[in-house]
């Protein structure tokens, strides 16, 4: 059951917007893998918060809340193209698209792209989102165990995947340090 | 030097924060949808109103009063009367192409094949599209891109692997903002590339005089200056923006079925372009009409020329052949009445609405998630029901094997179950019909996780650990009454979205 912070302590959906928009577009591009369906599918979360704020203002963590709904619909083909085809019939307003990346680092998130829509969820948001394992379990709703196995598994694909080497001490049920950790 | 994996991972999530980084919001957060294309909305209400539940119109054969239709010439307004089952209840989509803001795609479409051939496209298909904007954003994602020189300048090679109605493709941008594309779902890069030189581009107009040496001769068997792109993203083929359309039909939430029957204005060109992007080019009939046919990874299309000047065309994913010529075979126009009562693309406010007070309001506990999960003897399962996207999905993470399989299903379905790549293990997960406390059969109920949903119904499962799977599930309420009896649906772990992607992990 997510705890409630006291009314006086919640973040406005204002503050969260200009806080994690640019993140949750990170998320939604290497999760999509489209640029342009990226600012749509956060747009999207965004807005179903609007609609629901009232409840989903009240939680510990809404940003988790957004999170979930990100990585939901960034894996879904059909979603991700309705994102595209509203994202194009904007194209006349000109809206700025996230850069292109490079062909090395394409290659990598099309490979988590070909995981199993949970594992890429689950590398997406511990890689590029530097989320813990606990956290993770709790924007996914799931076992920290069930977001380990995911992250094993996953990690063991993309190595073989993209040709590289797992670090020497990977053992079965090893989680990398997040950036966080490393940094501290 | 080799990056081990965790550095790759971080060098190319680095990348992907840092493209990010400029796109710092300017406005508040979005409070309603932007006015978008109708065909875009059209789809976006479908979702909406998958998640709200709005109670539609059951279509049946008892009110045939008026036959329903469009203008220029008469549209019927075709709506199936055996609705495939499984989906959500239909819709109704005016596409009246006239509101289309000047932010649309226009794009001119021509279509070569090989002219008097049963199949046209048997030994080569091509398109060329021109338009205006930049139509490569719209291709990102959808398979393996490269770039390529084409024309002197840098053009995007793309090869779809999402089912993409456009296979592959060459696109790049000519003189003043004119872009280009070559597309084909016959013709390899290299044919592309030659085609793409042989164009002749003056004043921003394309024409292939002559196919290059190495591609198959092709004669120009359609061409249009006035079609929407943005309704080839969302809707299928596209259409002309003069074209009166019509779309009835609704998809799951997790996209694996779907079923949608368009009607539309269209002459002989207009119907070469659909069967081109639709890949419909084996000759079949539908209700009497010459149709033609094509399938592409669990999808379905049909088109045929329903009246003069109309074409007909079906659209679906995930049907079987007896579930689809069902629905075919029952297709007829809808009446007034009928259409007037199936939801309409209501575009924002209504539908925003309807969709807080079924998925918000009161009943909401204090998430939209409500999950199981455990191990078993070769691994963890896990069961979530997610209120927000309206699905119930089950996973099984066995230790052994590099395949997870994951499922979802719509958030209604009481009883599926899925197995593990040994098949020995099966995981029976659902969500109780309303009134129902537990699992009817004794070792069931034993067995099984509960726990209440956000909405108010329970969520269980079991693990079948070297047993078989029931064929049907009894539910009983508090006082031990069966409130429902339903069979056990198998489900595949294809059913994955990420299947669509052409992943199998």
């Amino acid at each position: 059951m997510t705890q409630r912070a006291p009314s006086a302590q919640r973040v406005t959906l204002e503050e969260l917007y200009r806080r994690e928009f640019s993140q949750l577009v990170s998320l939604a591009h290497g999760l999509s893998g489209s640029r342009s369906a990226a600012e749509e599918l956060v747009q999207e979360a965004f807005l179903a918060a609007h609609r629901r704020w009232e409840t989903i203002g009240r939680y510990d963590d809404p940003s988790a809340w957004l999170r979930r709904v990100v990585v939901n619909r960034s894996v879904g083909v059909i979603r991700r193209r309705v994102a595209e085809g509203m994202a194009l019939t904007r194209l006349g307003s000109r809206r700025v698209l996230p850069d292109a990346l490079p062909d090395s680092d394409e290659r990598v998130w099309q490979a988590v792209r070909n995981l199993p829509r949970r594992q890429a969820q689950v590398v997406a948001l511990f890689y590029v989102d530097d989320q813990p394992v606990h956290e993770i379990a709790g924007i996914l709703q799931c076992a920290e165990g069930t977001v380990k196995a995911h992250l094993h598994q996953a990690r063991q694909s993309l190595a073989q995947a993209l040709g590289t080497a797992l670090p020497p001490d990977d053992v079965s049920d090893y989680c990398p340090p997040t950036h966080q950790e490393v940094e501290r | 030097m080799t990056m081990d994996l965790d550095t790759q991972m971080r060098v190319a999530s680095h990348s992907l924060r840092r493209a990010s980084r400029g796109l710092t919001p300017t406005g508040p957060p979005p409070t309603r949808r932007p006015p978008l294309a109708v065909a875009g909305m059209a789809v976006v209400v479908t979702l909406l109103l998958a998640v709200a539940g709005i109670a539609v119109l059951r279509l049946t054969d008892d009110d045939r009063s008026r036959v329903s239709t469009g203008t220029r010439p008469d549209v019927p307004r075709l709506i199936p009367g055996a609705y495939p089952e499984g989906l959500p209840d239909p819709m109704a989509i005016d596409l009246p192409y006239a509101l289309l803001s000047s932010d649309n795609v226009p794009a001119s479409i021509a279509v070569y094949g090989e002219s008097g051939a049963d199949n046209p496209f048997g030994a080569g298909d091509l398109a060329v599209i021109t338009s205006d904007d930049d139509m490569r954003p719209y291709l990102e994602g959808s398979g393996n891109q490269r770039t390529v020189a084409v024309q002197g300048v840098e053009g995007l090679s793309t090869d779809a692997t999402d089912g993409s109605a456009i296979d592959r493709s060459v696109t790049w941008e000519v003189a003043d903002g004119r872009h280009v594309m070559v597309a084909s779902h016959s013709l390899d890069e290299d044919q592309l590339l030659a085609v793409a030189e042989a164009l002749t581009i003056a004043d921003g107009d394309v024409t292939l005089d002559a196919a290059p040496p190495g591609v198959p001769v092709l004669e120009q068997l359609a061409a249009g200056d006035d079609y929407l792109l943005a309704s080839l993203v969302v809707a299928g083929p596209p259409v002309r923006r003069s074209a009166e359309a019509f779309m009835v039909g609704n998809e799951t939430v997790d996209y694996d079925k779907s079923f949608f029957v368009v009607t539309l204005a269209g002459d002989a060109s207009d119907l070469i372009v659909d069967r081109w992007f639709t890949s419909a080019d084996t000759p079949t009939e539908v209700r009497g009409h010459p149709a033609w046919a094509g399938t592409d990874e669990g999808s379905q299309s049909l088109v045929w020329e329903e009246s003069p000047g109309v074409i007909a065309m079906v659209l679906t994913n995930g049907l079987t052949d007896a579930e689809l010529q069902a629905a075919v075979d029952s297709l007829r126009p809808a009446t007034d009445d009928e259409w007037d009562q199936l939801p309409h693309e209501p575009v924002d406010a209504s539908v925003g609405d309807a969709g807080d007070d079924a998925a918000g309001g009161e009943d909401l506990v204090d998430e939209d998630v409500a999950s199981l999960a455990g191990e078993y003897s070769s691994g963890l399962w896990d069961v979530s029901y997610d209120l927000v996207l309206n699905e119930l999905c089950g996973g099984l993470i066995p230790n052994a094997a590099d395949d997870a399989p994951y499922a979802c299903v719509g958030s209604d379905e009481p009883a599926s179950v899925l197995a593990d790549p040994g098949g020995t293990m099966l995981l029976l997960f659902g969500v109780m019909p309303d009134g129902a406390v537990r699992l009817g059969d004794p070792a069931l109920a034993e067995a099984a996780q509960v726990t209440n949903t956000p909405d108010g119904r329970v969520l269980y499962a079991v693990v079948l650990d070297g047993q078989p799977a029931p064929t049907q599930v009894a539910f009983v309420d508090p006082q031990d009454q069966t409130v429902a009896t339903t069979p056990v649906t198998t489900v595949d772990a294809g059913t994955d979205i990420t299947a669509e992607g052409g992943a199998d992990g």
